[in-house]
């Protein structure tokens, strides 16, 4: 049982192959009425048709093999302990589980964890391991894990309490009102500790994240965590008066520039944290470029965006600050890669 | 890792590329963790072991391979470093390269024994030092499911294909090139490969009759993407 190996908390409950901790918040693209729904159809029709059935939106996040593209830089192999803090659906856990490594996929939402269980099951992955459990109320065992991957979940730490992004994302009312009363600086520094201290020696962070400063977000592209605009930017002090105006809530998602989150690692033990950039986002990056290899950045082909107007905007902003310049200080996303 | 490209063209692998200090690519890495990425892997390291063995080299460029049951593998290769044939360039400014690219192909394929094609035998997939051939890269769609020569003929009418498309025609020299391509094609390898009254029409028949070998990846050919118009317009060009 790999699960004791590296967790602090022993006693843990099993029920149907998850493993239980303490509980947290609930997180999930979906309102909990339509999960319910969703899960009670997942065990007869199987995964692929009960998304394309209920949320045929998400087939794409849920199955592509485009979301796992940074996986390269982690370079797992068989036989490794890797932990997916904030698994989700499990879009990196599958992969890497099919890598032969063994997985310990945690994650604070069931109804998530549900699918990636059924997931787990239709293609034959024993190798995982699966954790309900709130990341900031359990802790690692020191040195137990070659590697860890947190992919679009750092900035979600500071949060508490419901988090429902169908609702929430693009309504300013929707926002939820609880969240930790932390300093969120704070929060994600413990976290980071707490990922430092499970690692071996030898072990690496794999880490994606939005860029504070991604050059989109001064042309108003929404913050995705907050749904506000023209805030990432802002100082800390500045976002919050906005943030306190529109949501009656101090700005808790913080992201970073790259120095940023140098820094942040390099306080959290990390030493050597290489950055590269992730484009159109790292969420399904079509490149990931480290600073040496920007001569041979391409502007993106395909975006979310319908209005052909703003593609070809976009295209041409990307094509003379990335492709001529190499400003990576305005590059979308960060996935790092950092050694204990 | 310095470079990842991650599952374009519809495929479904990652290539990864780092570079050496100079900055110049030095290692390639493909990746696939889904049945369609791992069989594309595995196709292409069965085709570069081939292509070695075929060219008696003693310094293999497959670097490692790895894969685990059908959804996951994994191959690194060393970058071949030279230019690939650039298809924005007109036929005949192309003439001598793809000449060789031919002539390349039927020493390495046209044996009698071998019943194999490249399967994405583009202009592009070829890398040259000067006008000499240094390697054929991309072998994810290797295969003994296509008639014998199939990839010469694709070869020759995509160059004439994108020439139209990028440059808007064919000049007489263009149509003189290609037409010379196609005779030293036949005469090297000693095939008939092509239907030459209507050769562009040829080779969409062929694709699309063969479109279970291409998969899902059928979609990246030029010509099964194409209009009917462009098709006819270079039939009635080449005739
Ligand atoms: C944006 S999603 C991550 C997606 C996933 N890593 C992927 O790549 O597809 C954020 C996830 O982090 C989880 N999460 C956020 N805060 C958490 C906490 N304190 N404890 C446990 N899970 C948390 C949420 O439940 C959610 O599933």
């Amino acid at each position: 049982m790999v699960i004791d190996d590296i967790l602090k908390e022993l006693s843990m409950q099993k029920k149907d192959g998850v493993y239980f901790g303490p509980a947290g918040g609930y997180w999930s693209n979906l309102n909990r009425e339509d999960n319910e729904r969703f899960l009670k159809e997942l065990p007869l029709l199987g995964s692929k048709k009960t998304v394309e059935k209920y949320f045929p939106e998400h087939f794409d996040v849920i199955f592509s093999p485009k979301r796992a593209g940074g996986l390269p830089l982690l370079n797992s192999g068989s036989g490794e302990l890797i932990v997916d803090v904030g698994c989700m659906w499990g879009a990196l856990t599958i992969p890497l589980a099919r890598t032969g490594c063994n997985v310990v996929a945690i994650d604070q939402t069931l109804e998530s964890i549900l699918l990636l269980k059924q997931r787990l099951m239709e293609d034959n992955l024993p190798n995982v391991d699966v954790v309900c459990a709130d990341l900031k109320k359990i802790g690692f065992k020191g040195s137990s894990v070659d590697k860890f991957v947190i992919n679009g979940v750092l900035e979600w730490i500071p949060e508490s309490g419901v988090i429902e992004l169908k609702k929430y994302y693009g309504k300013r009312q929707g926002a939820e009102k609880k969240y930790d009363k932390s300093d969120p600086y704070d929060l994600q520094l413990k976290f980071l500790k707490g990922i430092y201290n499970g690692l071996k020696p030898d072990g690496s962070l794999y880490l994606a994240i939005e860029n504070r400063y991604d050059i989109f977000n001064f042309f108003g592209m929404p913050d995705p965590h907050c749904s506000l605009r023209f805030i990432t930017f802002l100082p800390r002090f500045l976002q919050n008066m906005v943030s306190k105006v529109f949501l009656g809530r101090p700005y808790i998602n913080w992201t970073y520039s790259a120095g940023g989150l140098k820094k942040l690692l390099k306080e959290a033990g990390f030493c050597d944290a290489k950055i590269s950039y992730a484009f159109p986002d790292y969420r399904s990056p079509e490149q990931i470029l480290s600073k040496a290899g920007m001569g041979y950045y391409r502007p993106c082909k395909f975006r979310r965006a319908k209005n052909i107007f703003i593609k070809v905007v976009c295209y041409v902003i990307e094509d003379i600050l990335f492709r001529r310049l190499k400003l990576t200080a305005f590059a979308p996303s960060f996935v790092v890669l950092a050694k204990r | 890792m310095e470079i990842i490209r991650n599952c374009s063209h519809h495929g479904s692998t990652i290539a990864a590329i780092r570079l050496d200090d100079m900055n110049k690519a030095f290692r390639i890495t493909k990746m696939a963790f889904n049945e369609d990425g791992a069989s594309s892997i595995m196709r292409e390291y069965d085709g570069i072991s081939w292509y070695e063995k075929k060219l008696n080299v003693n310094n293999s460029a497959i670097v490692s391979f790895a894969h685990r049951g059908k959804a996951y593998a994994s191959l690194e290769l060393a970058y071949k470093d030279g230019q690939c044939g650039d298809l924005s360039r007109s036929v005949e400014g192309n003439h001598a390269r793809i000449k060789n690219a031919l002539k390349h192909h039927v020493d390495i394929f046209e044996t009698s024994s071998s019943c194999f094609n490249h399967g994405d035998y583009s202009f592009e997939n070829v890398v040259f030092d000067g006008d000499d051939v240094l390697w054929v890269i991309d072998w994810e769609h290797f295969t003994d499911l296509l008639p014998k020569g199939f990839d010469l003929a694709y070869c020759i009418m995509e160059a004439c294909y994108f020439c139209l498309k990028r440059r808007g025609r064919l000049t007489k020299k263009d149509i003189a090139a290609a037409k010379d391509l196609i005779n030293y094609a036949e005469t090297k390898s000693g095939m008939k490969l092509i239907d030459k009254n209507s050769p562009a029409t040829f080779i969409l028949n062929l694709i699309a009759d063969n479109q279970a070998v291409f998969g899902r990846q059928v979609h990246k050919y030029p010509f099964f993407n194409s209009s009917r118009k462009d098709i006819d317009l270079l039939d009635k060009i080449l005739k």
